[in-house]
């Protein structure tokens, strides 16, 4: 029983290791290769897990082995656009100026109804409002509506909003996020002054606080429950 | 950059380990199959005593060789050996001649299989 729980720690912290390292990217937004990769190496850690005769090394080398084939080929991909057409495929256009290209749901066996579906989850019922459906190499499909039925935007009412940059988080479940201060232009002598004067005299009772970039400062103390006594 | 450098030395460090380790199983499986010959030898020639010495060498051969093998093999084909062993240790101390010689030989084609299964064959591939 031990076995397994150590066993199972030693391919749990490889496997997040290896990932952390292959980069971020959402399960959606996966190239086909890299959902692969994902794919087999949950299936490798797997089985050294639960069977403690086979050695643990049968489970980390093919996941070390399939994480250099997925970072040798997404360098070879940002190197080579020719290459990144092999490996990733290419966008292709599905509805263009309203039209659908018949020849290119064919091509890519994209049924309509798939279609639709995927315009009805990006809020667009109608086809016509449509001019542009671009399906990545992803699976994802982008839409570009048209100009007179896209939301509108504070240039089309000839509005220059204020700039918006990042909040900048400064505290995070009591502890104060020492690197973000000189980004924010504050010190902690300021954060606590400031904090103060809405009654919270213990950094340890703020569960969050962010400033944005008109220096308003936003925080949200702890639950009654949680909080320092 | 740095880290495609990191993976080829490791792939690199891989490559040769998985040699090395080849490479010393086929001596520690050599070694072994000579015990196992001289043991053969000695049941053949009805000399027991003999015979039972050279299984207790063998057992203390395959001890020292077989450490390292249950990190890289399959932990199946190392109990196999494990039970054979026992097996001949027993029929030899009975003195069975038929079984004595027949444990020997399953023991030794155990033994000569694990290299084979690891070497670098095109049938082990497919």
């Amino acid at each position: 029983m031990i076995l397994i729980i150590i066993r199972t720690l030693i391919l749990y912290i490889a496997t997040v290791v290896f990932l952390r390292i292959m980069g971020k990217r959402q399960i959606g937004q996966l190239q086909p290769y890299e959902l692969v990769v994902i794919i087999m190496i949950s299936e490798l850690a797997a089985i050294p897990m639960e069977n403690t005769g086979i050695p643990i090394l049968s489970g980390l080398v093919p996941i070390f082995i399939l994480f250099a084939s997925e970072v040798t080929l997404s360098y070879i991909s940002l190197k080579s656009e020719k290459a990144r057409g092999m490996i990733s495929g290419k966008p292709s256009i599905l509805i263009e100026k309203s039209k659908i290209m018949e020849d290119e749901l064919k091509r890519l066996r994209y049924n309509i109804n798939d279609l639709l579906e995927q315009l009805r989850l990006k809020n667009v019922l109608d086809i016509n409002d449509v001019e542009f459906a671009i399906l990545e190499t992803s699976g994802q499909l982008s839409v570009i509506l048209k100009s007179q039925k896209r939301p509108v935007e504070a240039q089309d009412l000839n509005l220059s909003p204020e700039y918006e940059g990042l909040p900048i988080t400064l505290v995070i479940d009591g502890e104060i996020i020492e690197e973000n201060l000189p980004k924010a232009n504050v010190d902690v002598d300021w954060l606590l002054n400031e904090l103060a004067k809405s009654g919270i005299n213990n950094i340890k009772d703020v569960f969050f606080a962010t400033l944005d970039s008109h220096a308003k400062l936003y925080f949200q103390p702890k639950s009654p429950g949680s909080k320092t006594k | 950059m740095r880290l495609l450098t990191g993976i080829a030395i490791i792939m690199i460090a891989l490559v040769g380990s998985g040699l090395v380790l080849n490479h010393a199983l086929q001596d520690s499986t050599r070694a072994l199959t000579r015990q196992i010959d001289r043991v053969d030898c000695n049941v053949r020639a009805y000399q027991w005593q003999e015979a039972q010495k050279e299984i207790e060498e063998l057992k203390k051969t395959w001890e020292q060789q077989g450490k390292w093998w249950p990190i890289f093999l399959d932990h199946q084909e190392i109990d196999n050996i494990d039970f054979s062993l026992a097996r001949v240790k027993e029929y030899v101390a009975g003195r069975d001649y038929s079984l004595s010689l027949g444990q020997l030989s399953e023991l030794k084609l155990i033994v000569d299989h694990i290299p084979k299964k690891e070497a670098i064959t095109l049938k082990n591939i497919l």
